[in-house]
């Protein structure tokens, strides 16, 4: 038998050069299709230094927000959440209860189990289970864990199950071929077709509810992307088309109207939602863990995820109404949930319970365009009756956030707002014309206790606010990562203020500043990095990126931005 | 932050002077290729660099950035590149056998191998580094183990 590890300890053999030098003087993304430095870089950052300096309004520093106090998960019915965990020494299927309770162990064999899937009536689990020949194999169970059944066999990995809405077939991964592909089979393990023909890895497949279409991830591009093809493996599109980041383990709303997935687009996993084709795409989970496997609940306002956000890999439940997380159990080490279907229930506040609705803060604009002025109000939501005190902010019992837009046309939009995690939020709240277009897009600062300055932009529509994507490292024209993108969640403590610039030729430009202190004193010296975007369609697209060191001569303290004024010049 | 700031500048360094030996060896295994995995190396501590004391964690952006880079590179030219293509690679080492091993797996099952065979990662890490979870680690991991053996000893054969 080969020893891999005396095989690896080989590689220490190998003499490696001293790169360090060549680190420190890289220019980053040299190695990348770069696109010519923006001319008007020096002039920017000269201008907005200045500002910095001679217009700055002192934005009171504030210690990190309170933790948001968590509030109930989304209003669990009888549904149970099937997962694995790795207890006595082996990965064994589990299941326990939406709110947590009566857990219970479902499978005791002596090889590693995976990947539980509810069949849609709810009484039967499919899953993968690791053979005494290494090999995974599909069996399936009643939802107590009796009645066992092997579906697939042979020397080959065959696992991910995944239920069709009508129970008839039960798509899978497997590497029969030589690598993984998608294939389906019927129910009771007959009929295995292939679905996905291709060198690379096609895994994770999560059918649509009408059953005509299966998502699944994919590397055949180079990285993992989020594909969907219809049932018999035609028409294959891949709807996330991202180069620098990873997307996987989709999992399709129960409405059919959208998808959960997983992407690494901001630096570690996180869950997306995005709508059934592509567009509209939204983090919903914001932490430095590694958030994984999400799964919708039967009534879809709460997803289940995996994530070591405690420390160890264990499950947690979104509420998508509030954003708020809530851990699910206490297992140590658990993964790959699946909720069972079941019967909506109906959410929202208990009868009785009083709820108080605070306005924190407003603006003006016009964000669709119409030449008339729209109204929107950043609305923090509390239970029980307290005071709307501190321009409206909610210390106490913090629910939920929303964003109310009353248009110019009549039209009202109420839109739970999930970005803040349930965390203070909304320190700006602004509305700018990026692109001179005349709509103006909506700035909100997304402070929360793990960050601090945070501004993101959206686009405001009649039916639905949306964040602007922010444009990633190789899309053309290339995005060179710095260290004051936007929304890209520095934590210094020093605030980013943004600036729209108008050019004289109109075109406008989008500038981020974030100050860090490189000496060993308050006063500095400063290194100044500013960032330069420009908006295009739904992308905001960094154009240059700068530093300059010593750039608050005057300053004895800590730098300091406005807050009531974040567009210095034009765009407001 | 000052101290952050501080700790920053000189954490880099002592990041690569702990780490980029190791990165490089297992980027070479990775890729089959000194100047790819050199390449990916400095430019992964380039871009670290410029993100300054934004980076939560550095050491695990670092060898995700560089597995990304080097992975991108190698899309780029379509597959793997076999050590015999690089004229600065001695076959006669004995790591030749095992990277033109390495290079009959698909990429996830290599990098899952490397990472976790030479560097010592375990899934979690891996799947932070590749972009993928836990679970599909796993399988990456026993799979390509019984395909990376398989091949060795009909190299030895």
């Amino acid at each position: 038998m080969t020893d891999l590890e005396e095989q690896f300890r080989t590689l220490d053999r190998l003499d490696a050069p001293d790169l360090w030098p060549e680190a420190q003087k890289r220019q980053p993304g040299t190695r990348a299709p770069t696109r010519p430095r923006h001319p008007l870089a020096a002039a920017v950052l000269a201008f907005t230094v200045a500002a910095a300096g001679v217009g700055l309004a002192i934005w009171a520093f504030r210690g990190p927000p309170p933790a948001p106090k968590p509030r109930p998960a989304a209003t669990p019915g009888s549904e149970r959440i099937a997962f694995a965990a790795y207890f006595n020494g082996r990965w064994q299927i589990f299941s326990v209860d939406a709110d947590g309770s009566d857990i219970a162990q479902l499978t005791d064999l002596s090889t590693d189990q995976f990947y539980p899937a509810w069949s849609p009536d709810g009484t039967r689990i499919a899953f993968s289970a690791q053979g005494g020949d290494g090999f995974m194999q599909i069996w399936v169970m009643d939802a107590s864990g009796g009645d066992l059944e092997r579906l697939t066999r042979g020397r080959a990995w065959n696992y991910l199950p995944q239920w069709s809405p009508d129970g008839s077939r039960i798509a899978f991964v497997s590497s029969r071929d030589g690598n993984e592909e998608v294939f389906v089979m019927n129910a009771d393990g007959s009929e295995q077709t292939r679905l996905t023909d291709d060198p690379d890895e096609d895994l994770s497949p999560a059918w649509s509810p009408d059953g005509d279409r299966i998502a699944f991830q994919s590397n055949r591009e180079g990285n993992n992307d989020i594909y969907v093809m219809s049932a018999d493996g035609s028409q294959v599109t891949n709807l996330t088309n991202t180069a620098a980041s990873g997307e996987f383990d989709p999992a399709w709303s129960p409405d059919g109207t959208r998808i959960a997935f997983v992407s690494d687009r901001d630096g570690d996993p996180e869950i997306y939602v995005m709508d059934e084709d592509g567009s509209s795409v939204s983090r919903v989970t914001r932490d430095a863990a590694h958030d994984r496997s999400p799964a919708w609940s039967p009534d879809g306002s709460a997803i289940v995820f995996e994530s070591d956000r405690a420390g160890t890999v264990g499950l947690f439940v979104l509420n998508l109404d509030g954003g708020t997380v809530l851990s699910l159990t206490d297992v140590a080490e658990a993964c790959c949930p699946a909720w069972q279907p079941g019967v909506p229930q109906e959410t929202g506040a208990s009868p009785g319970v009083a709820v108080t609705r605070c306005t924190q803060v407003t603006t003006s604009g016009d964000f669709d365009g119409d030449g008339t002025t729209d109204e929107a109000e950043f609305i923090e939501v509390a239970s029980g009756s307290v005071s709307c005190d501190r321009d409206g902010e909610v210390f106490e019992n913090l629910s939920s956030q929303e964003v109310l837009v009353r248009f110019g046309s009549g039209q009202t939009l109420e839109q739970p707002f999930t970005d803040c995690q349930g965390g203070l939020c909304a320190y700006v709240f602004t509305a700018t014309d990026l692109d001179g277009n005349g709509r103006d897009e909506l700035a909100i600062d997304l402070t929360s206790a793990a960050a601090i300055g945070l501004v993101e932009f959206y686009r405001v529509d009649p039916d639905g606010v949306r964040a602007l994507v922010i444009a990633d490292p190789g899309d053309p024209p290339f995005v060179r990562p710095g260290p004051a993108i936007l929304g890209g969640g520095f934590d210094s403590g020093v605030q980013s203020p943004i600036v729209c610039r108008v050019n004289e030729n109109g075109s406008r430009e989008l500038i981020s500043i974030h100050a860090e202190n490189v000496g060993d004193r308050l006063s500095g010296p400063w290194k100044v990095h500013t960032t330069t975007m420009v908006l295009q369609g739904d992308r905001l697209v960094v154009t240059s990126t700068g530093d300059a060191e010593s750039s608050f001569p005057e300053t004895t303290g800590i730098p300091s931005f406005s807050k009531t004024s974040p567009f210095e010049n034009g765009c407001s | 932050m000052v101290q952050d700031a501080l700790v920053t500048a000189g954490g880099l360094e002592q990041l690569y002077r702990d780490d980029g030996a190791r990165l490089w060896r297992a980027l070479v295994a990775f890729s089959g290729d000194r100047e790819l995995a050199s390449d990916a190396v400095a430019e992964a501590f380039a871009q670290a660099i410029g993100r300054g004391s934004h980076l939560r964690d550095p050491q695990r952006w670092v060898w995700r950035a560089a597995f990304r880079i080097a992975a991108g590179e190698l899309k780029d030219r379509g597959r793997f590149r076999p050590p015999l293509a690089d004229p600065g690679y001695e076959m006669d080492q004995p790591p030749a056998g095992l990277v033109a091993g390495l290079s009959r797996l698909s990429p996830n099952q290599r990098a899952a191998l490397v990472l976790h065979y030479y560097v010592g990662y375990a899934t979690k890490e891996i799947a932070g580094i590749i972009g993928s979870s836990p679970a599909t680690v796993r399988v990456h991991l026993s799979q390509g183990r019984k395909r990376l053996r398989r091949i060795l000893e009909e190299q030895d054969d």
